[in-house]
């Protein structure tokens, strides 16, 4: 079987294409290591690992801290530090943002139920209540702690700087005269 | 009855009733499967529409007609496409380890090998060269290419086989990149770069390559060329709005009109042909190839660099953006489930978009 000249064309431009493509992007990666060469980037901070505190510290300093030795058995590093590249968080660090918000998230909800009082769960509530040297009345601690006082303040929050809807009022309604009540 | 009650009933071949089917399934696959919608859903209805018989809106005088005369057969809508495409890319991944880069050449052995089996299968050079460059995974590119060297019959199932593949680089790249790498090297975890990609640096790297590219590769010099210019508006940061317009309306614009107008080039005398079948089985040899290619020169990065680079990233050379670095970050995640692979992808991806303009420049400048 003879094959065509173009066969053997072809043969030619694929050896000869594919070493420019190859010659073309060798220039281009040493331009680009020139480039950071001439132009450095900032330095990435590496991912804090809960050893370099310690390791900063000096031994006094350690000694001094005897007491929170325990907590430097806590500071082990989960990984190698090669394993921990900058910028990405790690896992414990991602699971205590998870209860965090997780936690927030139980507490807003709880701030528009009508929970009793005396209950345990009201101190969440009550704790993001305005403190008593902020304005708030010492007397009205009841209130700040009922679901009510809560879900009033939010209320008031949120239509702060607007005038209330008034009653009946349908905001998705195409009729609406005024059209900027997003609520 | 009077014939001109039945309308253009009559004039419905076989032909035209299978092309129809085949732009349903397109916007099936397109709206329903989720495979590249943007594209395979103007596709499809541009074949739709080109079929229909006695609308003469595919003819030259027709609709879409006119938008390929103005946009196809000058090579303006895939040189709108990639100025969008570099608005949208962001090299920094590549700039912060510019080994990757090499990754981006090796997967263009794909070109060139279904190159060299198109023409082993009998097809002409310039043929050969259109078909070969549907390895370069990259659907403007693929376009720009075959309009200056393919027949027009072939325009459309080298554009509809540069995209279905582009769409289903999830399904064939997997296999194989688990097929030439053990389990050790697949879960490598990759060092992070130590710093930034300085201001200085990401505006000057779209204007070297313009040059040095255009310089090497000139008849790549409107792809390159439009594709640093989208990502020079990106980087430059004092002109947002152009920046916004060339990653959203313009980009948008221009893939409505290009997905009609290659739907539009797909009719049944034209497309039901053993020819298409062909060009579809190469295009999968030449995907099939740029990734083995990619992934077994990742291997040789692998040894070199004493195990800091997954041998993986290398499949993501096939341009593909952001689909094979997705893919490679999935198959990385299949055995260690920690292994963040992406942003390590996403240099030898966005290095294969440089890379396979380089490619298709290279072909048409000996072709030409």
């Amino acid at each position: 079987m003879t094959l065509p000249e173009s066969f053997y064309e072809g043969l030619n431009l694929a050896g000869t294409g594919m070493a420019l493509v190859f010659v073309t992007l060798v220039v281009f990666m040493l331009i680009l290591m020139a480039l950071n060469k001439l132009f450095p980037g900032d330095e990435l901070e590496l991912e804090p690992t809960a050893t370099s505190p310690v390791a900063e510290t000096s031994p006094e300093q350690q000694a001094a801290a005897g007491a929170t030795a325990p907590g430097a058995e806590v500071a082990e590093p989960p990984a190698p530090p090669e394993l921990q590249p900058a910028g990405v968080i790690p896992g414990s660090q991602i699971a205590a943002m998870a209860v965090a918000i997780y936690l927030a998230m139980e507490r807003e909800e709880q701030a528009y139920q009508p929970v009793e009082w005396s209950e345990p769960e009201v101190a969440l509530v009550s704790a993001s209540a305005p403190a008593p040297e902020q304005g708030a009345a010492p007397d009205d601690t009841a209130q700040h702690r009922s679901g009510w006082g809560a879900s009033g303040r939010a209320a008031f929050r949120e239509t702060q700087g607007r005038r209330a809807p008034s009653y009946n009022h349908r905001p998705q309604s195409p009729f609406n005269p005024r059209g900027k009540d997003k609520r | 009855m009077p014939a001109e009650l039945l309308g253009a009933f009559p004039d419905l071949t076989p032909g035209n009733v299978a092309m129809i089917c085949i732009a349903l399934g397109m916007v099936y696959l397109g709206v329903s499967k989720r495979y590249e919608p943007l594209l395979l859903l103007p596709i499809g209805l541009g074949v739709m529409l080109a079929n229909l018989p006695s609308t003469g809106i595919a003819e030259d005088d027709g609709f879409l007609g006119l938008l390929r005369r103005a946009g196809l057969d000058n090579e303006l809508f895939p040189l709108l496409m990639f100025l969008g495409v570099g608005a949208l890319t962001d090299f920094t991944p590549m700039l912060q380890r510019p080994v990757t880069v090499l990754l981006g050449a090796a997967a263009q052995v794909g070109i060139f090998a279904a190159l060299i089996a198109a023409l082993f299968l009998g097809w002409g050079l310039d043929n050969a060269g259109a078909i070969g460059v549907i390895g370069s995974a990259d659907g403007p590119t693929t376009i720009f290419v075959s309009t200056q060297l393919a027949d027009v019959d072939l325009w459309g199932p080298i554009a509809v086989a540069a995209y279905s593949y582009m769409a289903m680089v999830p399904l064939i790249q997997p296999p194989i990149m688990r097929l030439v790498t053990t389990r050790k090297e697949r879960m490598v975890r990759m060092p992070y770069p130590s710093q930034t990609a300085s201001f200085k640096a990401r505006v000057f790297f779209p204007i070297i390559v313009i040059i040095l590219g255009s310089l090497i590769a000139p008849k790549a010099a409107p792809l390159i060329g439009m594709l640093m210019f989208g990502n020079l508006l990106r980087e430059v940061g004092v002109v947002d709005r152009l920046s916004r317009a060339a990653q959203n309306e313009l980009i948008n614009v221009t893939t409505i009109f290009l997905g009609l107008t290659v739907g539009s080039t797909m009719t049944a005398e034209r497309f039901l042909d053993t020819q298409t079948l062909g060009i579809f089985a190469l295009g999968l040899f030449a995907f099939a190839i740029a990734t083995l290619t990619g992934v077994l020169f990742g291997k040789v990065m692998y040894y070199a660099s004493r195990g800091q680079i997954n041998p993986l990233i290398g499949a993501a050379g096939v341009s593909a953006v952001p689909m094979a670095a997705r893919v490679v970050h999935r198959v990385g995640q299949e055995d260690d489930s920690d292994n963040w692979l992406l942003m390590h992808a996403m240099g030898p991806n966005v290095a294969g978009v440089i890379g396979s303009a380089i490619a298709g420049g290279v072909i048409l400048g000996y072709l030409l």
